[in-house]
């Protein structure tokens, strides 16, 4: 039985030699692709020449010599652990921060979009008095561009909007919509909305990636929808009424009205003709994204496309991405 | 049929470790062991085979063994979720040599769900301590010229927290 030989070749040690000042614990970083097939020994049927087995041995328990003091334990760590450890981490500003605690973590993070792509962005403190510095950012420069750009190029959809709005100073622009057509945008329910103008208005050309575009409840007063579609109780009342008006049971959640409620990401629009002589041509707006804000801001509203202002834009943008 | 996997069961692996420990595991447990694993597929005959585990040392490879004996009796008798958590926490309140090794460990035998237990315990240490604080835990040096520290700040500045 191997089993008892191999117990009888412990047990017959003859002594137990204390662990010698061995080299410091440490595992060397392997170059992957592993598992590389160590050399195994031959597989001998009979011939069990072990080696002494118990020359250093190890005691898992009790107190033994005192190790040698571990080195720089991280620093051993290769960079593709790094990359585990640091997708565990799901805040943007702390993973910034990490950035300048060496220049191997630094460069890890740097090249390897994987650890931004699902990063928050709630407990960054954006200041539009620091991304007005954009030089100092020097944001876009390979060399020091900076955090957010990279979050966004790892393709984290949040990264993105900052940077669009915040650093690159876009104008974040509103349609007012009457309700509950607005909320319904915003709750994701509804993904395609026709208006008479593209969502890119004003732009030179449609941006290849789509645009975020602010969707604005109009007054209940102002524009009472014509002809209200039925809401069923059960008909997503839940997702539609927001947390700080009450959700009706038997008739229509009130709805927010003149606030903003939430935005949507415009994928694509498409030009259709009028389907019948007297229709105007309209844009079918194709939305592929939507957030809903917590907390409805109240403003006025305009017709078509409207920019917001700066000082709306953060207002909007900080209260989202702190939600 | 159903004595046939019983039989295959029954096989135990000897898994050696750097310094020469051997330990005797039921096969599908150390089949949780990708770089086991690997290795098996390259060798029909693995009576009474010792597997060299590489540079894993016999304490480190003791944690993985218990480890892997766990998850493999969690599968079987389907542990609730809270136990399993209460056990794989106790489990990693080691000392940071031994955890790190163990990192070391998982990422080498390619375990991928210890790795990410260790790596996610290392996170959590990470988490709500300042870049200072992290490299006197972890005994990292900082390697960085002021001049490259500086930039690397400046990228960051976009949060107020790194002030």
């Amino acid at each position: 039985m191997p089993g008892t030989s191999l117990l009888a070749a412990r047990t017959a040690r003859p002594h137990r030699q204390p662990l010698p000042t061995k080299p410091p614990l440490r595992l060397h970083p392997r170059p992957s692709p592993r598992p590389s097939p160590l050399p195994l020994p031959p597989p001998t049927k009979r011939a069990r020449h072990r080696p002494p087995i118990a020359q250093t041995r190890y005691h898992v328990a009790g107190p033994g010599p005192p190790h040698p003091p571990h080195p720089s334990p991280t620093s051993s760590l290769p960079d593709e652990v790094l990359v585990t450890i640091f997708r565990f981490i799901d805040d943007a500003s702390l993973l910034a921060q990490l950035r300048t605690v060496s220049t191997q973590w630094c460069r890890v993070i740097d090249a390897n979009p994987s650890v931004w792509r699902s990063v928050s962005f709630r407990r960054a403190a954006f200041s539009r008095s620091v991304v007005a510095h954009g030089d100092a950012l020097r944001l876009g420069a390979r060399s020091g561009s900076a955090t957010v750009s990279l979050a966004a190029a790892a393709g984290n959809h949040w990264a993105r909007f900052l940077k669009h709005f915040l650093f690159d100073n876009h104008v974040l622009r509103a349609i007012t919509i009457a309700q509950p057509c607005a909320s319904l945008l915003v709750s994701g329910t509804q993904y395609l909305q026709s208006r008479p103008f593209p969502p890119w208005q004003g732009c030179h050309a449609p941006p290849l990636d789509g645009v975020w575009v602010a969707v604005h409840a109009a007054r209940w007063s102002d524009a009472p929808p014509a002809n209200p579609p039925a809401l069923s109780p059960s008909h997503r009342a839940s997702r539609l009424s927001h947390p700080r008006t009450p959700g009706g049971v038997a008739t229509a959640p009130k709805l927010p009205g003149g606030a903003l409620v939430g935005l949507i990401h415009v994928s694509g629009a498409v030009h259709c003709a009028g389907a019948a002589a007297s229709s105007a041509p309209c844009w079918i707006w194709r939305i592929d994204r939507a957030v809903r804000l917590n907390r409805a801001v109240r403003c006025a509203g305009f017709v078509g496309l409207w920019p917001m202002s700066t000082f709306l834009t953060d207002f909007v943008v900080s209260a989202i991405h702190r939600q | 049929m159903a004595d046939v996997p019983n039989q295959i069961n029954n096989i135990t692996l000897k898994l050696k470790s750097k310094d020469g420990e051997i330990f005797e595991v039921e096969k599908p447990v150390a089949m949780q062991i990708n770089f086991v694993k690997g290795m098996l597929e390259d060798v029909d005959e693995i009576d009474g085979m010792e597997i060299p585990m590489g540079e894993v040392e016999a304490a480190i490879l003791a944690k993985v063994v218990e480890y892997c004996k766990f998850h493999y009796q969690q599968e079987l008798n389907q542990t609730n979720a809270d136990e399993v958590d209460r056990w794989e926490r106790a489990f990693v309140q080691v000392d940071k040599s031994t955890l790190f090794q163990l990192i070391l460990a998982a990422n080498f035998l390619d375990v991928q769900s210890l790795l990410d237990l260790t790596c996610k315990t290392v996170a959590d240490m990470i988490k709500g301590k300042t870049p200072e604080q992290i490299r006197a835990e972890f005994d990292i040096d900082n390697d960085f010229t002021p001049e490259q520290l500086e930039e690397v700040r400046r990228d960051n500045a976009w949060c107020a927290e790194d002030r």
